[in-house]
């Protein structure tokens, strides 16, 4: 296999030691390794499709992986091909008329912002490793962030793709310039974790910048504050472009580390607030969600209007993650979702969890849309942290089904949330999920071993109707 | 929608007798739309309004409701209104289309909040597939990538993959202000469109807005102008700079739902009289006696492309959204039959072209007739996996449904 596929890319871009394949056998996913059989970088679409061809004419199962900052384990491939897209870095075009743009999967999702700038436009989906992950794994998670609450998920933003199936066929799913008629194959494959195919071309909707921009500082004395801060102003009717909240082991994180914001060392929780759009009226939003978070308890708020002030705020929140660092050496970030009225309790139930656990369990989140992200920093390396961490991620996992919620917000399930799918889902629904799969990847080759766990699936597992 | 529900619905037992006798069937909701999508096959109409049209579940404050699919838009409203919150589309047609008839059509509608689409309200399903399983897809919560969308699968799907018993919808707080605005634009049509198009096109305010032409009439735009009043007041002030004329020019036609508030007592829940429609309903009106088309096009060829369904479609109304690009063409039944649609299709396409920048055009048919074209051949393994006895809605299977047009630029 390594000498057929370094016939399509070059012998330089195939790597099959285990020394060479070390860096691939981990995402960001701490305490979960898989070490491919080899790894394989096109760099044009023509070798990314050559590549997938030949797996498919020898039935290997390969497993796509964009820059490997996916936090579920999704990219992790054992014992099967990796094929990684980051060289596919081209942004094909840019359309400022039509606010589109058209790109190679490998291209850095901030870079995409930052290059249609010049256009007044700019690519709304913002993870929070926008400054490394690439639009192709974003495709692939259905990536989130902040500015998803008014702006939406990646989703949102994909109008079409060029995809690789994995027979090696190129379907085109979607249209660039409308919601496509027919069944929404665009919006099944966008989400699908690499078990669909490979996204060879991308298109996405760019939106023009706003006008103005404010972001709020809100710091409370109690988390339930903030959590009922955040409905109230849901519930004013202004939908804030990004609506975060980060507790105080979060806050003393940053505020230690060199992305310090100068966020209150001393609040339980703090929430930025950012609205956007044209100039007018934003002052009025402003002193509405002064207003509702005041009424809820906040010892203050503050605006900040200028550039420099408010990126030194957002700062502190992006790079939050990097921030626990300083904490331990491993970090896991849990992604869930609960009503946005199960805030405050669910929250409560978190931190007892910790405690029960013997667990520190620092929360940064998408509050407005009550995407919790509780995150515990350990050492991957002490089996006995290792068991308890994992142990409280199970609790909270439950915690957030039985509060009606869900398992993953923008992570996608991976590896890491497989186990929880049939607690989430009842069998017909799993194994229609399958039924689905089967469409795009009847021989489960894709990214096997993910989402969905191959019991649930009817067909695969043997029970064929 | 969690693994812990397995009752079977009433309309599962109807499908699967269905399926042991291998007789077609196809959801019924509130039958407003039994011209949709050509002729009909032999299939027994499966009522879900009868067996679903209730609230299931409705929090105000995660802005979530989870409804029966036979429950009404109007009846949603009623509901929602009560506690100052919306489902913030109205589709075209009637108030009395059931959510489940709008999921399984991913309607569209006139000024969308925020141009969401159906297919970004709906959080949840549970659907009879046409394998006579229930399945509980999506959940409750505005944020959820657990597993493969089977939500977006059948929302659009046209209920040829299964009936939509049940959904969790997503709904917005309504905003301080949210007015329906319109603007006449006084120039021949012609010279309207050349002057107001491109700028439409090139402007950047969050504005939904419609361009719309009734035969005889002069052109009109709509908007649908929110926030607060500082930012309505503003708005006002773009669409007028639009347009073309004074602020002052710009009609305030209220509230966009002030008919919803007029004709329904929240507290009762009773409908008071529908019979004084307000301008949203105008927008809305989907004529029985006509053919009703969607077409697309780049928002680069918007102006060559309107112009050349006016000039092609001189009997038809035709309206405009801006944002999508996307173009509702209604079509007089004396004048929509095949062979004139036919031939008149043939000359919007020759004129477009003409024109110089159309490179696509793709279209749908709302209803009016079925139009013979291939559907893509996953989608047809899909229809497979989901309805292997095609016995699900067989009158909207491919290839009726779809009609994909490319013309080249010259």
């Amino acid at each position: 296999m390594r000498n057929r596929l370094s016939s399509i890319v070059g012998e330089r871009w195939v790597k099959s030691r285990p020394a060479a394949l070390a860096p691939y056998d981990a995402d960001g996913l701490p305490g979960y390794h898989a070490t491919p059989s080899l790894a394989v970088f096109p760099g044009t679409r023509e070798e990314l499709i050559a590549v997938v061809r030949e797996l498919a004419r020898t039935g290997t199962p390969f497993v796509p992986r964009g820059a490997g900052t996916g936090l579920s384990g999704g990219a992790l491939a054992d014992g099967v091909v990796l094929i990684g897209l980051n060289r596919l870095t081209r942004i094909l075009d840019v359309d400022p008329v039509n606010r589109l743009a058209r790109v190679e999967p490998g291209v850095v999702n901030a870079r995409l912002s930052r290059e249609t700038v010049k256009f007044g436009l700019h690519y709304a989906p913002d993870p929070s490793s926008q400054t490394v992950c690439t639009i192709g794994g974003n495709v692939a998670e259905n990536a989130g962030g902040p500015h998803c609450l008014k702006y939406g998920v990646t989703l949102n933003h994909v109008l079409e793709c060029e995809v690789l199936l994995p027979d090696g066929s190129l379907v085109r799913l979607g249209d660039a310039h409308g919601e496509s008629e027919g069944y929404d194959l665009l919006g099944t494959f966008v989400g699908s974790e690499g078990c669909f195919g490979v996204a060879t071309q991308v298109t996405v909707r760019l939106v023009p910048l706003p006008d103005a921009v404010h972001t709020l500082l809100a710091d409370f004395s109690q988390v339930t504050d903030a959590a009922r801060a955040v409905s109230r102003i849901i519930a004013s009717g202004i939908v804030p472009a990004a609506l975060e909240m980060m507790d105080n082991a979060t806050i003393r994180a940053v505020e230690a580390s060199i992305y310090a914001a100068g966020y209150p060392v001393d609040a339980a929780a703090i929430l930025l607030c950012e609205v956007d759009g044209p100039d007018a009226g934003l002052d009025e939003d402003v002193a509405i969600i002064r207003e509702a978070c005041m009424a809820n308890g906040a010892r203050a708020v503050r605006v900040a209007t200028e550039p420099a002030d408010r990126m030194r705020l957002w700062q502190g929140r992006k790079k939050a993650f990097g921030a626990m660092g300083r904490i331990a050496p491993s970090l896991v970030v849990q992604d869930a979702v609960v009503p946005r009225t199960r805030l405050p309790e669910v929250l409560e139930r978190i931190e007892a969890i910790g405690i029960r656990h013997g667990v520190k369990v620092c929360n940064v989140f998408h509050a407005g849309d009550g995407n919790l992200h509780p995150n515990i920093p350990y050492d991957a390396r002490d089996a006995q942290q290792d068991a308890r961490v994992h142990a409280a991620m199970k609790d909270i996992m439950q915690t957030c089904i039985d509060a009606g919620g869900t398992i993953t917000g923008e992570h996608g399930v991976g590896l890491d949330k497989i186990g929880y799918m049939d607690r989430l889902f009842d069998a017909p629904t799993l194994d229609a999920m399958c039924r689905l799969r089967s469409v795009f990847d009847p021989d489960r080759r894709a990214n096997p071993g993910k989402v969905v766990p191959v019991h649930s699936c009817r067909e695969w597992a043997g029970v064929v109707r | 929608m969690s693994a812990t529900t397995h009752a079977v619905t009433p309309v599962a037992h109807i499908v699967r007798d269905h399926l042991e006798s291998q007789r077609s069937f196809r959801p019924l909701g509130s039958g407003t739309w039994r011209h949709g999508g050509g002729p009909f096959a032999d299939a027994t109409p499966v009522s879900v309004r009868a067996h679903h049209a209730n609230v299931v579940e409705y929090e105000p404050g995660d802005l979530v409701i989870t409804v029966g699919a036979g429950m009404t838009w109007r009846e949603l409203t009623q509901v929602t209104a009560a506690h100052g919150q919306m489902f913030a589309l109205a589709p075209y047609g009637s108030e009395e289309s059931t959510l489940g008839a709008m999921a399984s059509t991913a309607a569209t509608a006139p000024l969308a909040l925020g141009d969401l689409l159906m297919r970004d309200l709906v959080l949840g399903l549970e659907v009879v597939d046409g394998t006579g399983e229930v399945l509980r897809a999506g959940g409750r919560v505005v944020k959820n990538v657990a597993g493969f969308d089977l939500v977006r699968l059948f929302t659009g799907a046209h209920g040829t993959l299964g009936i939509i018993t049940q959904l969790s919808l997503r709904l917005h707080a309504r905003p301080p202000h949210d007015q329906l605005m319109r603007v006449t634009l006084e120039q021949p049509v012609v010279n309207a469109l050349a002057t107001c198009l491109p700028a439409l096109i090139a402007q950047r305010a969050p504005l939904p807005m419609l361009l719309c032409h009734t035969p005889g009439q002069p052109l009109t735009l709509w908007a649908r102008v929110s926030g607060n009043a500082a930012r309505v007041q503003a708005l006002r002030a773009h669409l007028a700079a639009l347009a073309g004329v004074s602020p002052s020019d710009v009609e305030d036609l209220g509230a966009i739902d002030a008919n919803v508030d007029a004709n329904v007592d929240a507290n009762s829940g009773a409908s008071g009289s529908a019979n004084d429609p307000s301008p949203l309903d105008g927008l809305r009106h989907t004529p029985v006696d006509a053919a009703v088309m969607r077409l697309r096009t780049p928002r680069s060829d918007a102006l060559p492309f309107v112009q050349a369904v006016h000039r092609t479609f001189t009997n038809a109304s035709w309206q405009y959204h801006v944002e999508r690009g996307g173009l509702r063409l209604v079509v007089p039944r004396d004048h929509a039959s095949h062979e004139s649609l036919d031939t008149q299709l043939d000359l919007l396409y020759h004129h477009a072209a003409a024109q110089g920048a159309l490179h696509r055009i793709s279209m749908a048919w709302d209803q009016g007739r079925a139009v013979p074209a291939p559907r893509s051949a996953l989608d047809q393994q899909v229809k497979a996996r989901f309805d292997p006895a095609g016995l699900c809605s067989p009158w909207r299977v491919a290839p009726e449904l779809l009609h994909d047009a490319v013309v080249q630029t010259p």
